[in-house]
């Protein structure tokens, strides 16, 4: 969908703004934490392999997800997606309850705090990055409230993840907390028009870039 | 409509406050009033930030701007935030945790923040509550996992103890038994003659124990092996069968046994282990009847390519055992019952080893049983076809017992370290005819081997000086001495000494103590018929 050189620029530019993100997250719990975006990519239905390919990597079993709802004029839904465990490590490393973060798939089980907790930090991450996308687009954004799912992801259905008709942001983040690596995946699913629109701005930031 | 909407937000369950575009408070609900203490007339028209300060944080107030400029909702988490509404009661802040909504209202051009505050206070003390039982149970899990390495290493080193301990008393058994057998050839009259055999009984129980013992060590410190060699199965099931055949007519029970064909009769497999194993749960089996009938039933299951499954049933009709009780009859030392331990003898290992030597084997063992009608064990055993030879071997070692005594004139040499057995084993030699020489340790031995023949020699293993295993490396050396048969004598009964014992040089192996018989087998498989000079 995107040619490297539209990929290198919104990976660029995501990076910006997770970076801000980070800050908030690091001012919230009194500790660095950093955020990286290693890969960004934009994907429509025909590229569902490759979907799946990342979410067989990253993504198998239980997850858990941190979700958005958007709309107006840019509608869609973001995802922050992490492995059950992963995210209740990142949760206990946040909270600062590193006695509870060694623990099995079995005992991963979210406390309703852990839910909360999580719940926020998909809030500001979501809402920095759809804020920006909004930016971009010079467009007006309207949010939902942020909600907590549990979902069971299998091989070969990734419908949370990927709507006919919708284009989806794919990025896979890693949360450096410490000297712990979580890593996770946001998805941002976009009607056509916003993923359009999307694609003109990053050519033109390109033009800047090359100018 | 509007009042109702006033009433609703004021009676809610949550806290309510609405700001204004100038962050002064215009709504202000009960629940809130409950919390702090401030009444809705104090506090409308103040600002949020002079009323409670840690509002005028950043991350607070980049989130207030958020929602008035880009309509942005945010959630605060009392995992993070502890509480942002201070309770009155001092006290409380300490425990109180409190989630938070900030959320975007606009009415007309005008633009409001609704914040939502939840109390989640007994959320976290249930959060808190787990998290402490996670963490005994972690404890308590470490501990358990301590105590089990414990155990299995106190278990190993009960059964390395057992095993090293009955090598020592296999040693001083052996001269006690070969006296006693010595001693009932000479002149006793009928009183001594008596005495004598009540402590040869006494011995072989003592010897049948320490067997059971090291058995049971051997199998639980994992030192126990099975023996893969050809057998003919129904001469097994006999000599089992009949050597417990006396003591059934003893106590007047009559007897059965049945091999239903069509059966397998040569077989590859652990033949002294399955004889064992029948001697066991007949021996029981007898010991619990007093009267009525003992049988054996042996048939062939099922059939494979390369195996057969064989059941054997022994069924008597003695006292039975309980329901309740059945479970535990296959456990260490365990008789069903301390008044019957006393009036049937026993260590109540039998079983227990018989189960786990069946199930080394790959097999299994069940029971059924009628108190007061009888019982009957199953047990179910593979074994390998021998497709390859017939029994000449077994033949063979029968046809050789059954060669009559010879007159001499074989020579043999005797090494042993320890008077006694060498007193023993020197007795029999001589009341067998045969011409021998002893010595007390390896050098010795090789001496008399440079200075003549011998056609046997009985060596013992452990002596100080040279080992036996070093005296026949010696004389392997020399050509002449190449071919003489060694056999070992050594109360090393543990896993791979056969092997070992094989493989360096020596002939044969015979385990301490041993009786009259197996010595005399031994000196017959060795000596052959025509140097007897018969």
């Amino acid at each position: 969908m995107l040619n490297p050189l539209q990929q290198d620029a919104l990976k660029e530019y995501m990076n910006v703004v997770i970076g801000q993100a980070g800050q908030v997250l690091s001012e919230m719990v009194n500790q660095k934490v950093y955020l990286e975006v290693p890969d960004v990519q934009l994907l429509q239905t025909r590229d569902r392999f490759i979907l799946q390919e990342l979410v067989a990597s990253i993504l198998k079993g239980h997850v858990v997800s941190s979700s958005l709802r958007f709309g107006v004029e840019c509608s869609g839904r973001a995802r922050l997606l992490f492995p059950v465990e992963k995210g209740k490590k990142l949760v206990n490393l946040m909270i600062g309850d590193e006695e509870f973060s060694d623990h099995s798939t079995n005992e991963a089980g979210f406390s309703d705090t852990d839910t909360d907790a999580m719940k926020e930090i998909g809030n500001v991450l979501l809402n920095v990055i759809i804020g920006s996308l909004g930016n971009l687009l010079s467009t007006r954004i309207e949010y939902s409230l942020p909600e907590i799912e549990f979902l069971f992801v299998e091989g070969v259905r990734q419908d949370p993840f990927f709507h006919p008709g919708h284009y989806t942001l794919v990025l896979r983040n890693t949360f450096v907390v410490g000297e712990e690596r979580i890593e996770g995946a946001i998805f941002v699913m976009l009607q056509m028009d916003s993923a359009t629109r999307l694609i003109e701005k990053i050519d033109e930031m390109l033009v800047d870039i090359y100018e | 409509m509007n009042e109702l909407l006033l009433q609703i937000v004021s009676q809610v369950n949550v806290g309510v406050l609405i700001l204004d575009k100038s962050y002064r408070i215009a709504i202000w609900n009960q629940w809130l009033t409950n919390l702090t203490g401030r009444r809705e007339e104090e506090v409308l028209g103040e600002k949020l930030i002079d009323l409670y300060p840690r509002f005028q944080k950043p991350i607070f107030s980049s989130i207030f701007e958020n929602a008035f400029e880009a309509g942005q909702n945010r959630f605060f988490s009392g995992a993070f935030h502890r509480y942002f509404i201070d309770p009155v009661d001092d006290l409380a802040k300490k425990y109180v945790r409190q989630n938070m909504l900030v959320q975007p209202l606009q009415i007309n051009s005008e633009k409001f923040i609704m914040i939502q505050i939840f109390d989640i206070t007994r959320q976290q003390y249930r959060v808190d509550e787990l998290k402490v039982l996670i963490r005994e149970l972690k404890i308590a899990k470490e501990e358990l996992e301590v105590s089990r390495e414990m155990a299995i290493v106190a278990n190993k080193a009960k059964s390395e103890f057992l095993a090293n301990m009955s090598h020592e008393i296999r040693t001083p058994m052996n001269a006690i038994m070969g006296f006693i057998d010595l001693t009932l050839e000479t002149d006793l009259d009928a009183e001594q003659k008596n005495y004598q055999i009540m402590v040869r009984e006494a011995a072989h129980s003592l010897m049948n124990l320490l067997e059971e013992i090291l058995d049971i060590s051997k199998i639980e410190s994992g030192q126990f092996s099975l023996e893969q060699k050809p057998f003919e199965l129904t001469s097994i099931i006999k000599s089992a069968f009949d050597l417990l055949s006396l003591k059934a007519k003893d106590k007047g029970l009559s007897q059965r046994l049945t091999i239903a064909p069509p059966i397998r009769d040569q077989l590859i497999g652990d033949s002294k282990r399955l004889k064992q194993i029948l001697i066991n749960i007949l021996s029981n089996s007898i010991k619990f009847t007093p009267k009525g009938e003992i049988s054996l039933l042996v048939e062939q299951v099922e059939e494979t390519e390369e195996s057969v499954q064989l059941l054997f049933k022994i069924s008597d009709t003695g006292i039975g055992i309980a329901p309740k009780d059945q479970p535990w009859v296959f456990e260490k030392f365990y008789q069903v019952d301390g008044a019957l331990n006393r009036s049937y003898s026993g260590s109540g290992l039998g079983l227990a080893i018989v189960k786990q030597l069946i199930e080394t084997m790959g097999g299994r063992i069940w029971l059924h049983s009628t108190v007061g009608q009888g019982t009957s064990f199953f047990c179910q055993l593979p074994f390998k076809k021998d497709k390859t030879t017939t029994c000449h071997s077994i033949q063979e070692v029968i046809k050789q017992e059954h060669v009559k005594d010879h007159t001499f004139q074989a020579k043999i040499l005797l090494v042993d370290d320890d008077p006694f057995n060498r007193k023993i084993v020197g007795a029999w030699l001589k009341k067998w005819n045969y011409d021998y020489q002893e010595c007390e340790n390896g050098s010795e031995a090789l001496v008399k081997i440079q200075e003549g023949y011998y056609d046997l020699i009985l060596l013992d293993q452990q002596m100080p000086g040279l080992l036996g295993t070093d005296v026949v490396r010696q004389i392997r050396k020399d050509q002449q001495y190449s071919t003489v048969p060694v056999v070992v004598m050594t109360a090393n009964a543990m896993k791979g000494d056969r092997e070992r014992f094989l493989s360096n040089g020596m002939d044969d192996y015979i385990s301490k103590p041993f009786g009259a018989s197996e010595l005399q087998a031994i000196l017959k498989k060795w000596i052959p018929d025509e140097r007897t000079g018969e």
